[in-house]
């Protein structure tokens, strides 16, 4: 996916949502950002410095969208092995292990080889690596996907503690309900881009924060527009002020999911 | 959390790395089975043994044991190293550890040292089995390393040092085809005619060499001098009291150590271009 100039700076101790659908380059944005990926051109920055330096790494927690495990291993096997590679030792490993376990809820499993998980399972223990050793910042990549109500208010709780203590958190997500239950801003990205930035309230009406806006070619309204129609955002074509108007008017009186 | 640093902290990050790939790998099926099946070849000596080939019993079985343990062996390095480097990278297991505060290479190294480990552990294990049966056919002669065919503990010991050489060759250069291809069966394919190449290394050379001066010739003699020359480490040879001096021991040593050293070391330069 390419991406093309996105400019976005995530504040210290906020949970910022990166939403988007499908294909729109949001994965590969954080790909790029920990360094997974290299672009051709331009630059990532992490805490003021270049992300390509890599020095931050042991202040970043990690969950990438494609979540895979050594099958044979067990959750407990995963953990210990990530801490030690990530500097901990003795009793504050066992610490940081015990700590992620319980917070994401996988203590009672985490001793079984993760071939018999469940995709919650699984994802339960992709949040714990990310937590482990307790980072500063974390990047979530589609962190609840295929998961069922009891997992995401899980993780709602998670994310809640994470920003009680003051950390920063991006989370990748394609569900306008989760962006707004937990963000405090949103990008939208669409088709390479930074379609819009602003809260998620704007999402929702009422306070009659409008959103940035973008040039659109056709292909992209199209595909914006089929977006929409999934979310539950209805929106047509206005002959007076194109796509981007009529999608702005919608966007602030609509909510995701009830319809316009 | 305190970032891996200098040299002694990547050593220990890819042990531990290292050390988790092993149990990884020595947790599936496909290690286990390998090993039975070489077992069993090993234990089928002892039945064939019983038909009269007309030679010395012990010697039979060491030489069909060995054989066992170099047929399955290599196998075994092929497809343990091809699988525990492409499957974390195809599925992206490896982006859990690449995040890491440590350095790529570091990751990549741990991982080759994860194979080399279970194939210790297989070479150990087999060791020790045919070890009994030499035990059971022959009581061990008193003056053990003594001239041709005498049979000595030494020397079995050295024999299981280059069958052990020897996979780790074949290991390491698997290790570079799995870092440049992208697919496990074509990763193992390529691996296994590497090895073979190795294996007929000098009868390669000498055919290629009858067909005359050319550039061609010249061309695929450069190539072959890139490949080890396996024959070097043929185990069997030294079961049966074949002298071998210290320079001799070293020297094969040195060839089968650098072969493996460059091309772990190629290998993990490819992995972390390819990394991002």
């Amino acid at each position: 996916m390419a991406l093309r100039g996105i400019d976005m700076t995530v504040r210290t101790g906020e949970v910022f949502g990166l939403l988007g659908p499908n294909g729109s380059g949001k994965s590969t944005a954080l790909r790029l950002l920990m360094g997974l990926a290299r672009p051709d051109a331009g630059e990532c920055a992490l805490f003021g410095g270049p992300a390509a330096d890599r020095v931050w790494l042991g202040r970043v927690g990690y969950l990438p969208e494609t979540l895979s495990f050594f099958e044979h291993s067990t959750g407990f096997d995963h953990l210990r092995m990530l801490g030690r590679v990530g500097g901990l030792r003795g009793a504050g490993l066992g610490d940081a292990v015990d700590r992620a376990a319980e917070l994401t809820g996988i203590a009672a499993y985490a001793d079984r080889p993760v071939r018999t998980y469940s995709k919650g399972m699984r994802q339960r223990l992709g949040w714990a690596q990310a937590i482990l050793h307790d980072p500063a910042l974390l990047i979530l990549d589609e962190p609840t996907t295929g998961l069922d109500p009891l997992a995401k208010e899980a993780f709602q709780g998670l994310v809640a503690e994470w920003r009680a203590a003051d950390k920063t958190v991006l989370l990748c997500t394609h569900e306008l309900d989760e962006a707004e239950r937990l963000c405090d801003r949103v990008s939208v990205l669409h088709a390479g881009r930074v379609l819009m930035e602003g809260t998620p309230k704007a999402f929702s009406g009422g306070n009659g924060e409008v959103f940035r806006l973008s040039g659109l070619g056709s292909a992209a309204e199209a595909r914006l527009m089929a977006w929409l129609g999934e979310e539950g955002i209805a929106c047509e074509r206005m002959a007076a002020g194109g796509l981007r108007a009529a999608i702005l008017e919608k966007l602030r009186t609509a909510r995701p999911g009830g319809g316009a | 959390m305190k970032a891996a640093e200098g040299f002694s902290g990547a050593f220990r990050a890819a042990a531990v790395i290292g050390a988790f790939a092993f149990r990884d790998l020595y947790r599936r099926r496909f290690f286990a089975g390998v090993a039975v099946l070489m077992l069993f070849f090993a234990a089928g000596s002892s039945f064939l043994v019983q038909i009269d080939f007309g030679g010395d019993p012990r010697r039979f079985v060491l030489d069909f044991c060995f054989g066992a343990l170099a047929l399955f062996g290599t196998v075994l390095a092929v497809a343990l190293t091809a699988v525990s480097l492409r499957e974390p990278v195809e599925r992206k297991t490896l982006d859990l550890l690449l995040v890491r505060p440590c350095g790529r290479g570091t990751v990549f190294a741990g991982l080759f040292g994860g194979s080399l480990a279970a194939l210790t552990l297989f070479v150990l294990a087999a060791g020790i089995f045919v070890a009994a049966f030499a035990w059971r056919y022959s009581p061990v002669p008193e003056t053990p390393g003594g001239g041709a065919d005498v049979f000595g503990w030494g020397g079995f010991a050295f024999a299981l040092w280059i069958a052990w050489l020897r996979l780790a060759v074949i290991a390491s250069m698997a290790f570079l085809v799995a870092a440049v291809v992208d697919s496990v069966p074509v990763a193992v394919l390529l691996g296994l005619v590497l090895a073979i190449i190795g294996e007929v290394h000098g009868i390669a050379a000498e055919v290629w060499r009858q067909g005359g001066e050319g550039a061609v010739t010249t061309g695929l003699l450069a190539v072959l001098r890139l490949i080890p020359d396996l024959r070097y480490l043929q185990a069997g040879v030294y079961l049966h009291g074949a002298e071998v001096s210290a320079s001799g021991f070293a020297a094969l040593t040195l060839y089968a150590l650098i072969f493996a050293a460059g091309y772990a070391v190629l290998a993990v330069f490819v992995l972390i271009r390819r990394a991002g």
